[in-house]
């Protein structure tokens, strides 16, 4: 998330776009997540999922543990300097990344296939250009 | 019409509306915040966690 936050910066400034992080599992989760990420943006949960299974975002062992790109992911994100501490929330949930224009329209989702599947933050710098592009004009 | 919602090889979506719209989470302190104020003011990039760990 803090990667992603990062490498967005930029264009969330010219789009004037507000990056938030949604999660699961009770508000008092939501400290431990700062202090193990160093995110200081927005953060909310949802505990019921209720949005998670509106967007229809993955749940259960064959998407999770059981899915074979998981370990693959997994590694990478060691590799990467990541660690997977307790899990705070649902540990069979998946999740994903919308990007939603002012009016509500949905111009963007990612809906992750496996633990630690995330979209490239150039396809979400592309939709946020298109998104804060002036109306009328084309590329 | 009605269009479901499509999932592609990479994982990518197209939906014709805004199934969350109206809905709520909860902010830090517990209190409840209705989903839409986080793109109603110039857009919103809505990043959904698997879990806090």
């Amino acid at each position: 998330v803090v990667q992603l936050h990062r490498e967005l910066a930029a264009d969330l400034e010219r789009s004037g776009a507000a990056l938030s992080v949604i999660g699961n599992g009770r508000p008092s989760f939501m400290s431990g997540f700062r202090d193990k990420s160093d995110y200081d943006g927005p953060l909310y949960t949802d505990p019921g999922r209720r949005t998670y299974r509106a967007l229809g975002f993955r749940r259960g062992l064959g998407a999770t543990l059981l899915n074979i790109d998981t370990p693959r992911a997994a590694v990478d994100a060691y590799r990467q300097g990541f660690r997977q501490t307790r899990t705070a929330g649902d540990p069979w949930q998946l999740g994903g990344v919308l990007v939603v224009e002012a009016g509500g329209e949905i111009v963007y989702e990612y809906a992750s296939r496996f633990a630690g599947d995330h979209p490239e933050a150039a396809a979400i710098t592309t939709v946020l250009s298109r998104a804060s592009r002036p109306a009328g004009r084309s590329s | 019409v009605a269009v479901s919602s499509a999932v592609s090889f990479s994982g990518l979506r197209v939906r014709p509306i805004n199934p969350i719209s109206g809905m709520t989470v909860l902010d830090e302190a517990g209190e409840a915040v209705e989903i839409d104020r986080l793109w109603r003011d110039g857009g919103g990039v809505l990043v959904f966690v698997r879990h806090f760990g």
